[in-house]
């Protein structure tokens, strides 16, 4: 008998239970600024070569900038979070200049994923 | 006739107890079933929250240059230049969701902060509400599955 319970109590558990991670993006925020990525010596060339094309690039107030951006979502069981983080890099004649990473987005869900905002769905940061 | 009346009321007991453990289980079904299937969530996208709609205490019309902006907010959603003037587009999305049991529901607003810029230094800022959204859902199937 006191088999039986545990052994539904288990059942009861693993059915209930789950758990997801997904990731979109070309840099993985929670690495903090790509290692290869220096400041006043990684050209552009070698960033777009290392990370790809970037999901923005523009001229903001006189400085060329490029933007890669990182959004994951994570669910186990009970509870899920999602992060939205982009890579901004700024360079000056083709040169990287600034890097930082800053934050887009976040959430959390209890007993429900932040679904609207995981990778993929609906809504993201940009 | 006395041994024959202990029995009947130590059987009575028993089911008494028995009764008693059937409907705590029942109970611990319902309280457990109600727990499990509801759920709440919130989340939010965008580099300043602006769902109070007062626009950031340190954007001032005049003095706040595009360098403060970058600095204090971060890289905007959206940026143009046009001769002199730039603008700036910073977006803001709230949203929350509950479920309990067969009932859905979400709501979301969504801001925008408008920047603009003369020569590098801020002109104008405002706040727009862009949209919101409520959504309530009772699952269809269930309500059929009731009714029959």
């Amino acid at each position: 008998m006191r088999n039986i319970k545990i052994i539904t109590a288990v059942a009861i558990i693993l059915m209930l239970s789950s758990c997801s991670i997904s990731t979109f993006g070309k840099f993985q925020a929670d690495e903090g600024v790509p290692p290869f990525i220096q400041v006043g010596k990684t050209t552009r060339t070698e960033v777009l070569e290392t990370l790809g094309e970037p999901l923005v690039h523009r001229i903001v107030a006189g400085r060329e900038t490029l933007i890669y951006n990182h959004e994951r979502g994570d669910y186990f069981f009970l509870y899920g979070t999602y992060e939205g983080n982009e890579l901004v890099l700024r360079l000056k004649n083709q040169i990287v200049i600034e890097t930082k990473i800053e934050k887009t987005g976040s959430g959390w869900g209890f007993f429900a994923p932040a679904t609207s905002n995981n990778p993929g769905t609906r809504r993201s940061a940009r | 006739m006395l041994l024959q009346l202990q029995t009947i009321q130590e059987q009575e007991e028993v089911r008494d107890k028995s009764m008693f453990k059937s409907v705590l289980f029942l109970w611990l079904i319902c309280i457990f079933i109600v727990v499990f299937s509801s759920g709440c969530a919130k989340s939010s996208t965008g580099k300043v929250d602006l769902s109070s709609r007062t626009v950031p205490g340190f954007l001032r019309s005049g003095t706040t240059t595009i360098e403060d902006v970058l600095e204090n907010i971060g890289e905007p959603f959206g940026y143009r230049e046009q001769g002199n003037r730039s603008a700036m587009i910073y977006l803001s999305f709230q949203e929350d969701y509950f479920n309990l049991l067969f009932t859905q529901i979400r709501m979301e607003e969504s801001h925008r902060l408008d920047l603009v810029f003369n020569k590098d230094i801020l002109e104008k800022a405002e706040i727009k509400k862009e949209g919101w959204g409520f959504g309530a859902n009772i699952d269809p199937q269930l309500i059929q599955l009731l009714a029959q």
